[in-house]
């Protein structure tokens, strides 16, 4: 079964991708399961396994 | 050995009369031989025809058509194939096969009034260097009010997601994800039969918060002929 993994080096997520769980077993480097409950996304930090979510964006009052 | 396969292609003399295996052996048009071996005995021996350029043959062995052009015997045609990826994976390379070209969708990105990640990226990794395509750059919903949640990028196509919602301001368009879709990079590359290389699928960024949704997933699809 097709699951959304990142790929994490130096604590940084640096690519999200398609792939079965047997094909991550096989590559180098760190992955971590995509969580709904926990969303990732390329650039997020990544500390004790989960990703940590950006602030979210200011929006002035005068829009 | 096939009901057509023969291991003569015979040669007459005016007024010779012919047997059934002769007749034969000249009523398939091309000749038909099992291999290689009995297609080269079956040329220029007592009775047999003289080699020469032009002659078609078809090997049951390789169930290919080949013509000899004078020097040596080389295919007549060859059949363009596709292998594609929909998820990541590994292409072997299949024999004969020494030069591809790959067709690259990376993930599109998401959309979001909360987060907006970038799509991943896709790629193929030709034993000449890495081929990739970058994901969509994702698209964060500059919303005040917003609707239910956005559509989500279609399967594969590395579109990115459209966001659904809207906000209260009379300067500023309802927002979607028409800018946020990944690149389509095509590279060919020589490749090596039997060589295993590694394609890499970017998923969809995806999208939280109001108006949220995600990217379509990447595709890889790689062109060769046998």
């Amino acid at each position: 079964m097709e699951l959304t993994f990142a790929q994490v080096e130096n604590g940084i997520v640096v690519n999200i991708v398609e792939a079965t769980q047997e094909w991550i077993d096989e590559q180098p480097g760190t992955w971590i399961e995509y969580d709904d409950s926990c969303p990732c996304g390329i650039g997020y930090t990544v500390t004790d396994g989960k990703c940590v979510l950006p602030p979210k964006p200011y929006i002035p009052l005068s829009e | 050995m096939g009901a057509n396969a023969q291991t003569s292609v015979p040669t007459f003399t005016a007024g010779q009369v012919l047997t059934a295996q002769q007749q034969k052996e000249i009523n398939t048009g091309i000749p038909v031989f099992a291999t290689t071996t009995t297609r080269d005995a079956a040329f220029g021996g007592t009775g047999e025809k003289t080699l020469a350029q032009g002659q078609f043959c078809y090997l049951e062995s390789t169930g290919k058509l080949q013509v000899y052009n004078g020097t040596s015997w080389v295919g007549v045609s060859s059949m363009r194939k596709v292998a594609r990826f929909t998820a990541s994976g590994t292409w072997t390379v299949p024999a004969g096969v020494t030069y591809a070209i790959a067709h690259i969708i990376g993930g599109g990105g998401g959309v979001g009034a909360d987060t907006a990640p970038t799509g991943g990226t896709s790629s193929v990794a030709f034993a000449g260097g890495t081929v990739s395509s970058t994901g969509g750059p994702g698209l964060l919903l500059p919303i005040i009010n917003q609707t239910s949640g956005g559509t989500t990028g279609p399967a594969n196509s590395g579109q990115a997601g459209t966001g659904a919602g809207y906000h209260n301001s009379s300067t500023l368009a309802n927002s979607n994800g028409g800018t946020a879709n990944s690149a389509y990079i095509v590279a060919g590359a020589d490749v090596t039969p039997a060589a295993s290389i590694t394609i890499t699928i970017g998923a969809g960024g995806i999208g939280t918060g109001a108006g949220s949704s995600t990217g379509g997933t990447g595709y890889v699809w790689i062109e060769y002929e046998e």
